[in-house]
């Protein structure tokens, strides 16, 4: 008898849900806040993704605008992740 | 708080990806040119000498700027109606030049060589131009549409 074993590559889903949270609680679109932070949509929309890594300015600007401290939105922990 | 760059154009994710696709093109070109040399050397003319460089700086060129709007890395944070109208202003700068080129090719061919020569590049330049700037006015609605489209 022949075992084969099926590998399935699952890709690693990295999205800041925290950013996302915090960006509809405010009741604010993605593009409200590239216009708050005076970036593009298309940055906002990467760092929501997990695709693009912000600069520490970026990271303050956008707590600034949520009204929250860099923890609660960017800081992984095992019960944050 | 803005975060933005000096200039007030493009922001910190657009001037990343700039960079990164402009070092690639860079070495693109590089690579290009010295094949081109090789093949010269060779004694394979694949084109005429000035057009051949032209052909690649234009090809590097291109790609690099498709690359850079593909990427979202070509207008920048603040651009309104400047770019429609440095488009048209190109546009229309682009077709006197083709005109020109075409003129000089034809009515001073054969008499100075050195204008026939000038004709032909004048013609191929404003041709890649008019390209380049067909290719920028698709990235300025790309953007405008996608921006619509904000979450």
């Amino acid at each position: 008898m022949i075992n084969v074993t099926i590998c399935l590559e699952v890709k690693h889903v990295n999205k800041n849900l925290r950013f996302k949270s915090a960006r509809a609680l405010k009741d604010m679109s993605q593009k409200d806040v590239a216009e708050a932070v005076g970036v593009t949509r298309q940055t906002i929309n990467a760092i929501e993704n997990g695709d693009y890594n912000p600069s520490i300015q970026l990271c303050i600007a956008i707590c600034k605008v949520f009204g929250k401290t860099l923890d609660q939105i960017f800081w992984e922990d095992e019960s944050n992740e | 708080m803005r975060v933005m760059n000096k200039n007030e154009k493009l922001d910190e994710m657009q001037i990343e990806k700039r960079n990164k696709i402009g070092n690639n093109c860079f070495m693109a070109m590089f690579y290009m040119l010295f094949i081109d040399i090789g093949l010269h050397g060779m004694g394979i003319k694949w084109l005429a000498y000035p057009i051949n460089v032209l052909v690649i700086i234009n090809v590097c060129m291109g790609y690099y700027l498709i690359r850079i709007i593909w990427a979202g890395s070509y207008l920048g944070v603040r651009s309104g109606n400047e770019n429609s109208r440095y488009l048209i202003g190109g546009i229309i700068a682009s077709v006197f030049m083709l005109i020109l080129g075409i003129i000089i090719t034809v009515f001073f061919k054969g008499e100075v060589p050195l204008f026939s020569n000038l004709g032909t590049v004048i013609i191929v330049i404003t041709l890649f131009i008019l390209i380049f700037l067909a290719i920028m006015a698709l990235g300025n609605i790309s953007r405008r549409k996608s921006d619509g489209h904000g979450e």
